[in-house]
Order: structure tokens, then C-alpha cells, then sequence
């Protein structure tokens, strides 16, 4: 009896806590989904910088990976962020560098050793979309250049797991309170139900 | 000032919500959540699902369909017995025979009706994807796209899973403001709390903010 009651008690206490932790994470998840969703950006704001020019001291060393050219431009310019793509056309090498709310449109011509740099700011909504998309299924092997990208990539699993973990143990919770056994049960049927039908009309 | 038996009513209520709205939205959940870590991992060996699609072509004998282009794709789609998301549609260049090329969307399936509309036939070309494809296609099938307000949602199951999605978020949001409401009324875990929530805003505001002012 007190043994079930500790592990309840134990139960509780970690669907409350890494609940509580994953609280500002699901926030904006939902939030961005319903903007993505909607393709709706209220009061956004997208301002572009004037243009400056960098002058950039090494010339760019032979054979050079992609992603070791994108290190090189970072360091060059000395702006840290993630590489969205990165074209290289003769001298030139073109590429933007992001992070939450800012892009950096970079054109370098490596044997001037300049770049022109263009900063556009963006809004409160637009950092929420970023995080969300961020790093995404396209240009595997590329994306996640940056650690920080590497880091919300690894955050983005944590809240998955915790928020299996969060379903599973609120499963068990919830069978303890023998009063909403049956609606619940009701619910839940009623929820895979719906899921499965929309699922199946879907893709027929 | 909230009576007793009102407070208690409403923690009550609040409580049994929480597990209701839960339980309901269980299974979307856990979609959305599986398949985030699919779309988060594009290198791993079993998302890669474009690589095993299957693709089959078949002929098929059109009557020449009429009205606007909408009309003439939605046309070609009920000949060929297609239903999902219009996703483009491309009249043939004015050198090339008269005809439509359409491609209609579902979760894990393109399917192009290629309509040469002289000759009376079309190539319908269906690339379907693994069960992986599906999950990752459910994920972000909205119908719409940010940046191209000329894609609107037209197929009636499109909005249904548009409209599911919200409905999954605004859940979610009542579950978040449902678990604080009844966490901070508990003194004995109200430091605890503080301390989770707060390492999670921290966090967050650190990549929402911190990395544009810091780096």
C-alpha cells in the first residue's frame, strides 16, 4: 500500500514538474502551428538594414566542404548564426545566416575580400516560426551547422519525450480515479476514433 | 471574491478537464510529437522515405473538360476518381498541344494528371510514399503556405485537418494554463515548480531572445 502510494506520489510529482518544464516549450509550438496554420503574422514587423560592406582577411583556402565554407564566411564576417544554404559561383559565395528574429544576407567575392552584408530584423512571431521550423527536414547533412541550432534540435527531442513521458504517466494517474474511469474511457476511444477516421479519409 | 464551494467547484472542474481534454487528444498528440522528431531528424536512415516511393503511371481517356482552369483540374480529378488537395495547375504553353497538367496532394502521395486535351488522354502518375512518408506529410499538411497567399486550402478533408490542428493547439494551451492553475495553489511544491517552469522560460527567452542579443 505505501509502496503504491510512493511510486503515485512519485508519478504526480514528475507529471508535474516536467510538465512545468516543458510549459514555455508547447506554448510555442501551439502558438507557431496556429500561424503556420493561417499563414497569419500579426503586427509584423520586417525591417531591412542599409547594406555594409566587410572586409575579410584570408582568402579562401582550396577544397573546402560546404560546411567548412560556411564556417570560413562565419568567421570572416563574424557573425555567428546557422547557414540556411551556401552557393559558390566562381568569386562569389552567397549565403544567409539566421537566428531567432534576424537574417544576414551575405555576398562575399572572395578575391576582393569583401562582403556586402545585409541585415533584416524580424518580429516577436516570426522567432516563434523560426524556432519552430528550425532545423528542419530539408538539406539534411547541412542544416544544424550552428550549435545552438544543434542544441534546439536536441531541446525539441527533450519536450517530445517529456511530453510522451507527461501523456504516459497522466495515463496512469487518471486510471486511479475510479470516478472518470468510464468518460475517460469514453474520450480517449472517442479520440482514436476520430483520429483514425481522419487518417483514413485522408489518405484513401 | 470567489466563495469556498465555487473555488472548489472550479478546481474540480479544472481538474477533470485537464484529464478529459488530455485523454481526447491523446493520440493527436502523440502524432504530432513522433513525427516532430522525424522532421527534426532527416538524416536517420528510416525517415529517409523518398527514396523507397513507388511510382505507377496509367492512361486514361478524357472528355475535354470545361470552364476555368479550376474547374477543367477539378473536372480531370473526378475522371480519373482523385480526391485530395489541389496543389498546382499548369496550362500548356501556347507551341504545345492544348491541355492541363495537375497535381493533386495527400499525406504521403502526389498524384499528376498530365491531360492532353486533343488527343483526349492523360497519364495520371501517382508517387505514394511508406507509412513514414505519411506521418511526416501529416505533420505539415495544411494546404496553405507562408509567403504564398495564392494557395488556399480546397479540399474539404484539408480543412478538416487544418481545423484538427488548431483544435490540438488550443488543447495544449488549456493544458498548460490548466497545470499552473492547479500547481500554484500547492505551497508545498510551489518552489519545485518555480524552479521547472522557470528553467524552461529561461530557456526558451534565451533562444527567443538571447541569441540576437548576445552572439
Amino acid at each position: 500500500m505505501t509502496k503504491t502510494l510512493n511510486i503515485k506520489t512519485l508519478i504526480r510529482d514528475l507529471h508535474l514538474y516536467t510538465g512545468l518544464f516543458i510549459c514555455p516549450f508547447v506554448l510555442i509550438f501551439a502558438f507557431s502551428t496556429i500561424l503556420l496554420n493561417h499563414t497569419w503574422k500579426p503586427w509584423s514587423k520586417k525591417t531591412k538594414e542599409p547594406t555594409v560592406t566587410v572586409p575579410m582577411a584570408a582568402s579562401l583556402p582550396d577544397s573546402l566542404t560546404k560546411l567548412e565554407k560556411v564556417e570560413w564566411i562565419r568567421d570572416q564576417i563574424g557573425i555567428s548564426g546557422e547557414a540556411s544554404n551556401l552557393f559558390h559561383n566562381g568569386n562569389m559565395i552567397n549565403t544567409q545566416i539566421t537566428r531567432p528574429g534576424e537574417q544576414y544576407l551575405v555576398w562575399a567575392d572572395v578575391e576582393a575580400g569583401t562582403a556586402n552584408v545585409t541585415k533584416v530584423s524580424e518580429g516577436f512571431w516570426d522567432r516563434l516560426i523560426y524556432l519552430h521550423k528550425t532545423p528542419g527536414p530539408h538539406l539534411a547533412g547541412f542544416r544544424g551547422n550552428w550549435v545552438f541550432v544543434q542544441i534546439w534540435r536536441a531541446l525539441g527531442d527533450l519536450t517530445v519525450a517529456l511530453l510522451l513521458f507527461s501523456t504516459a504517466s497522466g495515463i496512469y494517474l487518471w486510471l486511479l480515479i475510479r470516478a472518470q474511469r468510464r468518460a475517460g474511457l469514453l474520450l480517449l476511444g472517442g479520440g482514436a476514433a476520430t483520429f483514425i477516421l481522419l487518417i483514413t479519409l485522408l489518405t484513401a | 471574491m470567489l466563495s469556498t464551494s465555487t473555488r472548489r467547484s472550479i478546481d474540480a472542474w479544472n481538474r477533470k478537464l485537464h484529464n478529459y481534454v488530455g485523454l481526447f487528444l491523446l493520440t493527436f498528440i502523440w502524432l504530432f510529437s513522433l513525427t516532430g522528431i522525424l522532421l527534426n531528424h532527416p538524416t536517420w536512415e528510416f525517415t529517409k522515405f523518398w527514396a523507397t516511393r513507388v511510382e505507377t503511371s496509367t492512361d486514361l481517356a478524357i472528355r475535354v473538360p470545361e470552364g476555368t482552369e479550376q474547374e477543367q483540374a477539378r473536372d480531370l480529378m473526378s475522371q480519373a476518381r482523385i480526391t485530395g488537395e489541389l496543389n498546382r495547375i499548369v496550362p500548356h504553353s501556347e507551341d504545345a498541344a492544348p491541355g492541363l497538367d495537375v497535381r493533386v496532394l495527400n499525406p504521403g502521395r502526389i498524384t499528376e494528371i498530365k491531360a492532353d486535351f486533343s488527343a483526349g488522354k492523360a497519364v495520371v502518375k501517382r508517387i505514394q510514399t511508406n507509412a513514414v512518408g505519411v506521418a511526416h506529410w501529416l505533420h505539415h499538411f495544411t494546404g496553405v503556405r507562408m509567403g504564398q497567399p495564392e494557395m488556399q486550402r480546397d479540399w474539404v478533408m484539408t480543412k478538416v485537418w487544418s481545423f484538427s490542428m488548431d483544435a490540438v493547439c488550443a488543447g495544449l494551451i488549456f493544458l498548460v494554463i490548466s497545470s499552473l492553475y492547479m500547481w500554484y495553489p500547492q505551497l508545498r511544491k510551489r518552489r519545485a515548480g518555480w524552479f521547472a517552469l522557470g528553467a524552461g522560460t529561461f530557456i526558451c527567452g534565451f533562444f527567443m531572445y538571447g541569441l540576437s542579443w548576445f552572439l
